[in-house]
């Protein structure tokens, strides 16, 4: 069994002397063993690789980029397979380039000739061959486009869109052209120049020099958006995204994995957004009974820091509002809410028609009535309170996002921050912990600052030290505070350009409360923030929004 | 920190580049036509004005770029550039305008454009530093880009991109990573494409004669650095990151160049006049990979030099044998293909090590450049490969010129623990 992780890798060659190929492709629960033995800022897909290659006798790796390069070099120095084979793929598919890649191949084809003892068998690799095909569904379908995704990952994707999914990353798309009517007759030497010159005319990966191929990938007119991987620590794709918002108007959702078990609720809330934002209907649940008899409305936003309810009566209007600590579980976080607002009203949860849960514990609300994502709800509420917003920048406790809204309020873009903490209000907790300041004193203590100090480090635990080295330095609270407030305001700005959102903006989420860093982020987009007085209920008015909306 | 005309010159162009990309331009070209000059007025003979003047000689090559970018082909820094020098024209090399950037404190900003681009974080900082200085619109617009897939992934990204984005001709040498004949005969035919591309577009000549006697400069530079390499390990030099950094543009970009010729001639001087007093007391580093000589911590440390020296670094000498006037292009193919940055990284590393031993290192520091896979992945095989050879070794994690991706204490830390470590060891 030879072991092999790229496409272009020759697999019909090792059939051709009886031998079956298998592709590492699987997710890791950890790293440990990988980055004992290289880095751990190695493309994540090559650390899972080396830690699946190390217990196998004969492994494949094609010199396709950098990291994989590297993976060959540490099971070399590892020298722990029978047989480890290297092969030299170019960049370029031209005649010269072509030529040079079937000496390679004829070479490796002598190269198992002795060591399977076997010779070249040309029928068994024909049958190969003729197996290495793939096709677009005949019914509409999602893309799964950009860097590898796991089985794992792929398996999680399916079962949250309700159309078909198809695999047509790096490792998807392998097809082979149609052999020559000829290979009968070809010798070695002039079968394998028809197979590198196959190999190279696949629909190319990011690291060939034309990528002008992969085109053919959204030339299927039942193609209906895009989920689009990008793995950790690997840099090809995030050129091609780049390139294909603007060649594309497909919907496009970018998502970015680690070859790790993914955080199932930021994954399933980004999912279940690009559903809502695509018009498709949503997984099946559970119905549960409407109470007809009652006559409030309610939405609640079951965050990481903080659970927000918002109720309205029959006619729309707000008639209570909570924001109570989620605490460990959400459920519990949900049901203090709940009890904080009937207290409010003087009533118990027989007198609710509907209650919407949003946020990262929605579908942990045995109360809730129905689900949606943050993402709708957010534009949602924005929309409802100032129908001329066009870009929300939500900061709550552990992520950050920007929603773009068209003219009628519905979502036309949105991305989120992904597992690091920097720009998000745990950041902010972190080094007010540093600090040795509250909440409060956060907010305003950078307004008033003398030197003007640049807290550089991208990531939050280089930054605590950052700001620890700082405090020893004497520097002010201060002017420290206004540094924090500066690198958050930094972060967002950037993200608001990458989603390409538009004036106007509004800042929700708790950290919209935060005074300096609203001001430094002001003053980086260029233009004022609308803000209400209650930045946290905006998702939760949106889903009471919709709520109410549905019973109309 | 920077000094604060350096803070205060970095700040001011980085508000230009959002307003005004032609005034940043025009300060980044007036700061480094003073670096030129302060070059020309280096009188003395030690590295330190060697490395001024040759420092000079890039910064006047940068401002050359900028101010007749008709005339500028942009390259990647291991594109051997003989063919470029010897038509008249002016590499443009983004990678080391990066570290120049960085060592004008306006880095920030460029970074932040590419980003906001949707570049990942995770990219290597010299590419995504260079694409932000084009994408702002500072970087005017090349004659051509001409680069090589050899040594990062990252060649096969930004250049397509700028390309791109300039709407220029592109032309990529690919290097394939096995070393041998067929793949000179591969890269040199490659190179008699670009020639001839060269010269459709910039409507000059490429003058055999004139590639000859650049050729033959090539091949004097090789032969007085080997010479001063042979005397390295007998003495103490006051060498700086900045001269290492120096020294790994003139075996590649500017070699063919006069400039490049000169700090050679001047780094073998400077040695035959220590020979006599031999080596200090001081702890002997070599570097492997690119240097962080924007970081002041790192300044205090390896250019005051109190306790320790660089005596050499991979990349500098990654591939010098001597140069063949009479084959130009299979000498540039061979420079590539048979480059110890090129296959497996046991080639790498076992030419460090000769290179350590015959400079009498005390230590390796194994930088990991933040985003450099290349790097990163062998950073720990080259830990076991060189303590195993007897060399104590350092895998430090920075960051050649993104000061954000750097965590400054801790680098100190770590590298004064080295030294000291070291000490030990020699006592």
């Amino acid at each position: 069994m030879i072991h092999y992780s790229c496409k272009y890798a020759p697999i019909e060659l090792f059939a051709a002397f009886g031998i079956d190929a298998c592709l590492l492709d699987q997710e890791e629960e950890n790293f440990e063993r990988a980055e004992s033995l290289t880095h751990a800022n190695l493309c994540c897909h090559a650390k899972s690789l080396i830690q699946q290659s190390l217990d196998k006798s004969d492994v494949i790796i094609m010199d396709c980029c950098d990291s994989l390069r590297r993976v060959h070099d540490v099971l070399d120095f590892e020298g722990r397979q029978e047989h480890l084979y290297f092969l030299d793929l170019p960049h370029e598919n031209n005649g010269c380039s072509r030529e040079l890649f079937a000496g390679s191949l004829v070479k490796l084809a002598r190269e198992l000739e002795s060591q399977t003892g076997k010779p070249f068998d040309k029928q068994r690799f024909f049958e190969a061959c003729a197996q290495a095909s793939w096709e677009f569904p005949q019914e509409d379908f999602i893309a799964l486009l950009g860097g590898r995704v796991s089985p794992e990952l792929q398996r999680s994707i399916e079962n949250e869109m309700s159309l078909a999914v198809v695999n047509l990353t790096c490792c998807g798309s392998r097809g082979l052209e149609p052999l020559p009517e000829d290979a009968a007759d070809m010798d070695l030497d002039s079968l394998m120049a028809w197979y590198a010159y196959a190999l190279l005319r696949m629909v190319p990966c990011m690291r060939m020099t034309d990528v002008t191929g992969r085109r053919v990938l959204l030339e299927d007119p039942r193609l209906k958006g895009i989920i689009y991987n990008t793995v950790k620590f690997c840099d090809f794709y995030s050129f091609d995204y780049a390139a294909l918002k603007d060649m594309t108007a497909l919907p496009m959702l970018k998502i970015e994995s680690d070859y790790m078990p993914m955080a199932s609720g930021q994954l399933s809330t980004r999912l279940e957004a690009f559903s809502e934002s695509l018009g498709l209907p949503a997984k099946q649940r559970s119905e549960k009974v409407h109470n007809m008899q009652g006559k409030y409305f309610a939405g609640i936003d079951s965050g990481s820091t903080t659970t927000n309810m918002v109720v309205l009566d029959g006619s729309g209007e707000v008639v209570a509002s909570a924001i109570v600590r989620t605490g460990p579980k959400a459920e519990r976080g949900a049901r203090e809410a709940l009890e904080a607002v009937c207290q409010q009203l003087g009533a118990t949860p027989d007198d609710f028609v509907a209650i919407m849960a949003t946020g990262y514990g929605r579908d942990n609300i045995p109360f809730a009535t129905d689900t949606k994502t943050e993402i709708s709800c957010h534009a949602h509420g924005a929309h409802h309170l100032n129908p001329a917003i066009r870009t929300i920048v939500d900061i709550g406790g552990q992520d950050s996002k920007v929603i773009c809204l068209d003219a009628d309020g519905e979502v036309s873009n949105f991305i989120m921050n992904d597992k690091c903490a920097a720009g998000t209000g745990r950041f902010l907790e972190m080094m007010a912990r540093s600090l040795e300041l509250d909440m409060d004193q956060m907010s305003t203590r950078g307004l008033d600052w003398k030197k003007d100090l640049t807290i550089s480090s991208m990531c939050s635990v280089f930054a605590e030290s950052e700001v620890i080295s700082l405090i020893a330095d004497n520097h002010s609270d201060n002017d420290i505070v206004h540094g924090l407030n500066k690198s958050i305001a930094s972060k967002t700005a950037s993200m608001v350009k990458r989603a390409r959102g538009e004036a106007p903006f509004m800042m929700t989420g708790g950290v919209a409360r935060n005074v300096g860093v609203v001001q430094e982020l002001e003053s980086r987009l260029g233009d004022s923030l609308f803000i209400t007085e209650s930045p946290d209920l905006c998702g939760a008015l949106g889903a009471a929004r919709y709520a109410w909306e549905e019973q109309q | 920190m920077p000094s604060p005309f350096i803070k205060r010159l970095g700040q001011v162009i980085q508000r230009q580049t959002v307003t005004s990309p032609d005034r940043a331009r025009a300060l980044l070209m007036a700061a480094y036509s003073w670096v030129n000059l302060a070059g020309k007025f280096q009188m003395r003979g030690d590295v330190r004005a060697a490395t001024e003047r040759v420092n000079g000689g890039i910064a006047g090559t940068i401002v050359d770029s900028f101010r007749r970018p008709q005339n500028a082909v942009m390259v990647n820094i291991f594109m051997p550039c003989e063919l470029i020098h010897a038509m008249g024209l002016v590499p443009m090399f983004p990678e080391g305008l990066s570290a120049y950037i960085a060592n004008t404190a306006c880095e920030e900003v460029f970074v932040e454009a590419s980003e906001a681009n949707d570049i990942a974080e995770t990219f290597c900082s010299y590419h995504k530093l260079m694409m932000g200085v084009a994408e702002t619109g500072v970087m005017p617009r090349p004659l051509m880009i001409a680069n090589t897939t050899l040594i990062c992934d990252a060649n096969q990204l930004s250049f397509p991109r700028l390309a791109n984005y300039y709407d220029v001709p592109h032309y990529v040498i690919d290097v394939p990573s096995e070393q041998s004949e067929d793949s000179v005969r591969y890269v040199a035919d490659q190179f008699y494409e670009l020639a001839a591309m060269l010269e459709d577009l910039s409507g000059r000549r490429l003058d055999p004669e004139s590639l000859r006697e650049v050729m033959v400069r090539s091949r004097k530079t090789i032969e007085t650095y080997q010479r001063a390499l042979a005397l390295r390990g007998k003495v103490s030099l006051d060498t700086t990151m900045t001269s290492e950094l120096c020294a790994m543009i003139s075996t590649h970009i500017m070699l063919g160049r006069p400039e490049a010729l000169r700090f050679m001639e001047d780094l073998l001087k400077a040695s035959e006049a220590a020979l006599p007093r031999g080596k200090e007391d001081k702890v002997r580093l070599f570097w492997i990979h690119t240097l962080p000589n924007w970081q002041d911590s790192m300044r205090a440390i390896l250019d005051a030099a109190p306790q320790c020296e660089l005596v050499g670094t991979d990349i500098a000498s990654e591939s010098i044998a001597l140069p063949d006037p009479d084959h130009p292009f299979e000498t540039m193919a061979r420079r590539l293909v048979y480059g110890s940055m090129n296959g497996p990284a046991k080639h790498r590393l076992e030419l460090a090590l000769e290179q350590a031993k015959d400079a009498n290192a005390d230590g390796v520091v194994v930088f990991c450049h933040w985003g450099c896979k290349q790097t990163l992945g062998i950073s720990q095989m080259a830990k076991h490969f060189f303590e195993q050879a007897g060399l104590p070794t350092l895998v430090l994690d920075g960051d050649g010129c993104d000061s954000r991706n750097v965590a400054d204490g801790q680098m100190v830390t770590r590298m004064n623990a080295f030294i000291e470590q070291l000490k030990a060891v020699r006592a």
